[in-house]
């Protein structure tokens, strides 16, 4: 079974994480600097409600493999078996 | 086992979705006007099991309902399959039992005589109830709030047709609906009862003719004189049925007709006009003007619809398959059977339009639908390569002067059948908000928009976000806090 994290989810965790970070104000600034910076910039960004790490860190939009979902898999067909199927797409 | 693997265009955005849905509070990206109090229900259909046969019509699809509710600018969605005796034995079963579109030949024979009708076409709000509407059957009763199914309606016993349209007409001066039943005595038969139902749900008359061949009579046109009823060239046959095939089939060989009553006339007074190869499948509104009455609708030049072929065996012509928004002109004091037809707009559009219901059956100067233009960008690596195949705009169609005013839903979108929505019960012909769900193909999610009808160029003012791709619709309508006893 996997564990699905949602947006809200997420987004709670981070708010959650946002307090840690303020009480540990107290602790020096070096030792939380020094772990950021030796990590690549990620980002997070959502995809059908998902969290995903964009790992380039150039927020790019999420392109599904082509074919994979949307109407791809159906952009094949003629006229008449698109009509057949949706007949008010 | 439920298995959809061999189903070649249900794939990918078209995919079944096969379950119930409750979203409270949904996503807004925009702000919803304060003015929407009430719900935008939609009903469409979706193949819970498979069909049996890939020659199926995607109209035998199992009706489910939709339901976006408005109140306090805040909006939740609650989605349900109607709960037909149809769907209920299906899931007994744990498999489809029922053939083809209205062909009761080709079910298991454990379902016999059972209804078969799959409610999945018309919502209606009348005399203070929620109806699921579709053609081959009686309305169906749900609770507005829970959605659940209660069941057939007719009228008190006094709605005597076997079948119910899906396209009544509420007479906005009286409140009165005219509605009808074709194939009202049976599969095969080319009787039509017309009735009058008052605003309190109690039918007031009843009028029984033919038409001159059994056809689909979808939608009439009605004004404030008379009723217009469209036959056109589907067919049927008791032979047709029993070698199995879907219910109508196309004969271009059949002449279109148009029937024009009285609104108090008898079966006597109905004259039919006779025209060219075309189908009429919805309109848009209707008046009378002396001795003139008048039918504006998006007609096509022949048959829409594939999965009703050519009875000939011909192949299906999608260049005929395009509506035009189209002026039918009836003389009543002609001596001929002939009409005149104009075509207001060169444009193909969504033959699913709509008018300011308030100036049904009057004069008026706005429409509404959906349509396709070639010249937006669509996103094919995003979206999949359906570029010119769906509706990416919403038209407001001024009949006075021709100009269209267009809002755009996006390059990864595609719309489905447009609602007009006053922004008061007093404001002016046109003056309110669109609304219609949007397929995002490239989120693989629904999206209801809402735009300012005044001011359709500047892009919609609400899209209400829904995280899943909700069923598909046929049609879709407004109903109002005081149309239906919302909690």
């Amino acid at each position: 079974m996997t564990c699905r994290i949602t947006r809200r989810g997420f987004l709670g965790r981070l708010a959650v994480a946002g307090a840690a970070m303020g009480w540990a104000r107290l602790i020096p600034c070096g030792v939380l600097l020094g772990s950021a910076l030796d990590s690549r910039v990620e980002v997070v960004s959502f995809h059908m409600d998902q969290p995903y790490l964009d790992p380039t860190g150039k927020a790019a939009p999420y392109h599904p493999p082509s074919g994979a979902r949307s109407a791809s898999p159906v952009a094949h067909l003629s006229e008449e078996a698109f009509r057949s199927s949706q007949a008010y797409a | 086992m439920v298995d959809f693997s061999n189903q070649t265009t249900m794939k990918g955005f078209f995919a079944p979705t096969r379950f119930e849905a409750d979203v409270y509070d949904c996503e807004v990206v925009g702000k919803i006007p304060p003015e929407l109090k009430g719900a935008f229900v939609r009903l469409g259909g979706d193949w819970f099991y498979p069909p049996t046969s890939q020659e199926d019509s995607p109209f035998n699809m199992d009706g489910y309902l939709g339901m976006f509710r408005f109140k306090h600018g805040i909006v939740d969605y609650k989605g349900r399959w109607v709960k037909t005796p149809r769907f209920k034995a299906d899931r007994k079963a744990h498999k489809q039992l029922f053939g083809v579109y209205r062909n009761p030949f080709t079910d298991d024979p454990s379902v016999h005589g059972l209804d078969r009708s799959v409610q999945n076409t018309t919502p209606l709000a009348f005399a203070g109830k929620l109806f699921t509407l579709k053609e081959d059957s009686l309305p169906y009763e749900i609770d507005c709030n829970t959605l659940q199914t209660i069941g057939p309606w007719d009228f008190n016993g006094k709605y005597k047709s076997l079948t119910f349209t899906a396209h009544p007409k509420v007479d906005p001066v009286t409140g009165e609906m005219i509605c009808y039943g074709y194939e009202a005595t049976g599969l095969e038969t080319n009787d039509v009862f017309l009735y009058t139902i008052n605003k309190q749900g109690v039918v007031t008359r009843e009028l029984r003719f033919k038409v001159p061949y059994i056809s689909m009579v979808h939608d009439i046109g009605l004004t404030q004189k008379h009723v217009i009823i469209p036959v056109f060239g589907f067919v049927t046959s008791m032979e047709r049925l029993k070698q199995g095939k879907v219910h109508w089939g196309w004969d271009s060989t059949k002449p279109s007709y148009v029937g024009v009553v009285p609104r108090d006339g008898e079966a006597k007074d109905i004259r039919w006009f006779k025209g060219p190869e075309r189908a009429t499948v919805h309109t848009l509104n209707a008046r009378t003007e002396g001795e003139k009455v008048i039918l504006e609708a998006a007609i096509y030049d022949s048959n829409p619809f594939p999965f009703f072929p050519p009875i000939d065996g011909s192949p299906w012509d999608p260049q005929k398959a395009r509506a035009y928004i189209r002026r039918n002109t009836f003389n009543l004091n002609s001596k001929d059977d002939g009409f005149t037809e104009e075509k207001l707009f060169q444009m193909n559009v969504s033959d699913l339009g709509r008018v300011d219901d308030r100036y049904l059956s009057l004069p008026y100067r706005y429409a509404f639908t959906a349509y396709s233009d070639p010249k937006r960008p669509f996103n094919e690596a995003r979206a999949g390569n359906l570029k010119g195949r769906v509706s990416n705009c919403y038209g407001r169609f001024d009949l006075a002067t021709g100009e269209v005013s267009s809002y755009f839903v996006g390059d990864t979108h595609s719309l489905q059948e447009v609602c007009f929505i006053p922004r008061s019960k007093d404001a002016p012909e046109g003056d309110g908000f669109i609304m219609g769900v949007a397929s995002n193909y490239a989120e693989m999610r629904s999206e209801l928009i809402i735009a300012d009808s005044r001011h359709l160029e500047d892009g919609d003012i609400a899209r209400v976000i829904l995280p899943f791709r909700a069923t598909s619709q046929v049609h879709g309508r407004w109903m109002g806090e005081d149309q239906l006893p919302f909690a």
